[in-house]
């Protein structure tokens, strides 16, 4: 588990702070993804955000509890399919960063041993969630064709993985500082 | 971004390449759902129209309209899918099953 | 700092370790190439699996040496093998009758007296087995080329396969029927190693005149489009030879399936599809093929 030093009151505060962040930013993405138009409904990946830096921050059951609120408000609003679409997406990314960040929590900004920083860690995650998404949108329509747009996937994901990656990592250091 | 994250980065970039250039050429067939469809049809209120060995979803009743966006599909390999409508228009290569015909 | 010394010579191993291996699998994986072309008055489609660059060698034209050569030994065999049924050196009928004309001029049902002229006369015709001697040809000149794993070819509708696909998948062939349109087929053979496909039909080449339809496979003892085993519209043979398979599918058509059984089909197989439907085999053949068009189905005698 992470040690931020901060107390156990203020940790379920954080927790909320990133639930509610999460909620803002599919808000925000329902938003901007239809003037984006990307394939699939690839998101810009922005409510990711708020699900990694929980499982980066707080540990992986805050990233799992803030992927599902965000699945759910997304139910609320836009229906069964957006559910498991977002659940699929934010409970795997969360799973992976909250695994991968466990060890190297101290040194999200430095070089850890192997040379990879919050960012790679983000790039994993943002593909990881974009490939959640694909596997589900191959279940559900018994479509295994889906997979062909891999590329596109992958791209997005690297791209928006790496934006959420370093800013999750900034805002670690000034958690940290805070 | 570190020596690391650029490896990561660059490898998924490769596997997204490697997909890219494996895409089957052939003939494209198009299926509905894992069907063959050779003339336009409805399903589940998701208009799919077919022309020229093209297909595209005309219309659909859903909310974000992703499925008409993907505008015509024409190579193998292609896909628009309307997850709410649980539809799925693809292009898959025709020829690949058969190497030649005789007569 | 030795740390940093250490590490960087191990990217440099991994990239190096990238790099051959990108080349080793750039010389060594079979891609498919295809070329088109024409040759024998068809279209030519030649699909390899070859490893190293993606050019071919432009496959030469055996139209002019398929007609300038005698017939191949075994094709000259089956002359007296099918009692004459068989006959390359009708090409004074073919001109006569004219459907295949190389200038537009029309086809005609020529008079009694023209076809018993033309049945004296011994022009060779190599129609009846020149595209499966191209095929044979073009088996040849690809002997060489040590980097092709394996390959099809299509030739007019005559189809060679040779050595085998990437990981071992075996060769697919669709039989078009020739009963339905250009996109239509019948069944599918199975095929792995070196194979011939010729296949003779009344549906390929014909034309109607007072209600009565001639095609272009003559019987050389009547001098009239052959018609001894009625409603059979196609045969397709499987063999070890072009020149001599597309010589078998001649003469099978010409003979019947009941003349038939008398030739050599050691190792050959032959399929006569039938204006009703029905499939009928000679030789090894039936476990190859897999009918997929619900019109056709088996009949053993």
């Amino acid at each position: 588990m992470v040690d931020l030093g901060i107390s156990a009151r203020s940790k379920v505060a954080y927790w909320g702070v990133f639930a509610a962040l999460a909620l803002a930013l599919s808000f925000a993405e329902s938003w901007v993804a239809p003037l984006l138009q990307l394939p699939l409904g690839v998101k810009p990946g922005l409510s990711n955000i708020a699900v990694m830096l929980a499982a980066g921050v707080l540990g992986l059951p805050a990233g799992l509890a803030v992927a599902l609120a965000k699945a759910l408000f997304a139910g609320f609003t836009r229906g069964l399919t957006a559910l498991l679409l977002s659940g699929a997406g934010g409970l795997c990314s969360a799973l992976l960063v909250g695994l991968l960040l466990r060890r190297g929590h101290r040194q999200a900004q430095k070089q850890t041993k192997t040379g990879v920083t919050a960012t790679g860690v983000g790039i994993l995650g943002g593909v990881t969630h974009n490939l959640a998404q694909l596997a589900l949108a191959a279940l559900l329509t018994q479509t295994p064709g889906v997979f062909w747009l891999l590329p596109q996937m992958i791209v997005c994901g690297v791209i928006a993985g790496a934006v959420t990656g370093t800013l999750a990592g900034r805002i670690r250091i000034l958690l940290h500082q805070a | 971004m570190k020596r690391g994250d650029i490896c990561i980065a660059l490898l998924l970039l490769a596997v997204a390449a490697a997909v890219l250039l494996l895409r089957p050429q052939g003939k494209p067939v198009v299926y509905v759902n894992g069907q063959r469809i050779t003339a336009s049809t409805e399903i589940n209120g998701v208009v799919i129209e077919l022309q020229n060995g093209k297909a595209r979803v005309q219309s659909s009743p859903c909310r974000d309209q992703i499925c008409v966006h993907a505008g015509w599909l024409e190579r193998p390999g292609d896909v628009a899918v309307c997850l709410p409508q649980r539809v799925s228009v693809e292009i898959r290569s025709g020829k690949s099953a058969i190497d030649a015909v005789a007569y | 700092m030795k740390q940093g010394q250490k590490r960087l010579r191990l990217w440099a191993a991994i990239a190096g370790v990238l790099v051959i291996a990108a080349v080793l699998l750039y010389s060594l994986a079979p891609r498919q190439v295809t070329q088109t072309d024409f040759d024998m008055g068809s279209v030519r489609r030649l699909t390899v699996w070859r490893s190293g660059n993606l050019r071919l060698a432009p496959l030469p034209s055996y139209e002019a040496q398929a007609a300038a050569q005698p017939p191949p030994p075994p094709v000259e065999a089956l002359i007296a093998a099918t009692g004459g049924a068989f006959d390359p050196y009708i090409g004074a009928l073919v001109a006569l009758w004219n459907i295949d004309s190389k200038d537009g001029s029309p086809p005609r049902v020529p008079a009694q007296a023209e076809i018993d002229a033309a049945l004296q006369e011994r022009a060779l015709d190599p129609g009846a087995y020149g595209k499966g001697l191209a095929c044979d040809f073009v088996l040849q000149a690809l002997g060489g080329d040590r980097r092709i794993r394996g390959g099809v070819l299509d030739l007019g509708g005559n189809i060679l396969t040779f050595g085998s696909k990437p990981f071992g998948a075996p060769f697919k062939v669709a039989l078009r029927d020739p009963l339905g349109g250009a996109n239509d087929t019948l069944g599918v053979f199975t095929l792995e190693g070196t194979h011939f496909l010729s296949t003779s039909g009344s549906y390929e080449k014909y034309f109607t005149q007072g209600g009565v339809r001639y095609h272009h496979i003559f019987d050389p003892k009547t001098g009239y489009p052959a018609a001894r085993d009625p409603g059979l519209c196609s045969v397709t043979v499987l063999s070890d030879s072009g020149a001599l398979g597309d010589a078998l599918s001649t003469a099978c058509f010409v003979l019947g399936y009941a003349q038939a059984g008398g030739l050599p089909w050691n190792d050959r197989g032959a399929l006569f599809l039938y204006e009703d439907g029905s499939i009928k085999a000679l030789g090894d053949i039936e476990q190859m093929f897999t009918i997929t068009n619900e019109k056709y189905h088996w009949v053993s005698e």
